[in-house]
């Protein structure tokens, strides 16, 4: 791993632990839920993740589809990094559920409930996870192609997604952030949100970062060995230009 | 709410802590099996 990573994941560190600090220990609870509403501190940053990784998995399906025909180094990464992103925000995905659940369990006595928010969440997870086994169990060339398609349609749900608790009633609260007048929560704890906000979007781009290098690796050897084979085939004749 | 709201804001924590490590881990093993078929 090279230094600037490390340098990277060090600084990563430094800003969750500092994170974890502020959001247990420096903020004050809430005045109506009590200590319990400090799982937003690691809730936001889970969905601000999903939505950074799915959005990055879009655009690069996007340059996927675009270049694959003419340049086929650029759709390898742009490929890479659509793994690398939709795997980083399935994650993201899964901690906000679980969190939300935890919490929904505390304050309304609930586990789940199949409201507009959950609802439509829940259903954003499982269409990036069936991209990912799509991906996974798919073989053949048109594979990547097909992913990058379903990529595009699958991001569709995440508007859904967001703007859920603004066009129907549901269980989940209102919108906290650009919400109506007077949403948000007090000033003094805003740096909890900072903290964690700005140390769990590091953490991703550093996993996802190393998840990219890996991918694009794996999928360069795999070019190669597809070259070698049908260069070296035992039994071929050549095609283009010989006499046999 | 109290001592619940508390063990439900523990396991939010640990269980955000603990699912990113075990992608870690997956990520890891991925970039191992990269390297060693690359050379």
């Amino acid at each position: 791993m090279k230094l600037w990573r490390w340098l990277w994941l060090l600084v990563t560190l430094g800003v969750l632990a500092e994170g974890f600090r502020v959001a247990l220990f420096v903020v004050p609870p809430d005045s109506a839920q009590g200590n319990v509403q400090r799982i937003f501190y690691y809730h936001i940053p889970s969905w601000a993740g999903m939505g950074l990784f799915f959005a990055i998995n879009l655009g690069c399906s996007l340059v996927y589809l675009a270049v694959r025909n003419r340049n086929e180094a650029l759709a390898i990464k742009a490929d890479s990094l659509a793994v690398a992103s939709a795997e980083m925000g399935v994650v993201f995905c899964f901690i906000g559920l679980v969190t939300g659940s935890l919490w929904g369990r505390a304050v309304w006595g609930i586990w789940w409930t199949w409201d507009a928010r959950l609802t439509s969440t829940l259903v954003l997870w499982l269409i990036y996870v069936a991209y990912l086994l799509l991906r996974r169990f798919a073989a053949g060339p048109q594979m990547r192609t097909l992913a990058a398609v379903m990529a595009i349609f699958g991001y569709l749900d995440v508007p859904l997604v967001y703007m859920s608790t603004r066009w129907w009633r549901t269980q989940h609260p209102a919108p906290v952030f650009g919400g109506a007048p007077g949403s948000g929560i007090d000033p003094s704890m805003m740096p909890a949100v900072w903290w964690n906000l700005a140390g769990w979007l590091m953490w991703g781009i550093f996993v996802a970062s190393l998840r990219y290098v890996s991918e694009y690796r794996a999928q360069k050897t795999e070019q190669a060995e597809a070259l070698k084979s049908l260069e070296f085939a035992p039994g071929q004749t050549q095609m283009a230009g010989g006499r046999s | 709410m109290g001592d619940m709201g508390n063990r439900h804001l523990v396991l939010a924590y640990a269980a955000t802590i603990a699912i990113h490590l075990v992608y870690l881990g997956y990520v890891a093993m991925k970039w191992r099996a990269a390297k060693s078929a690359a050379n």
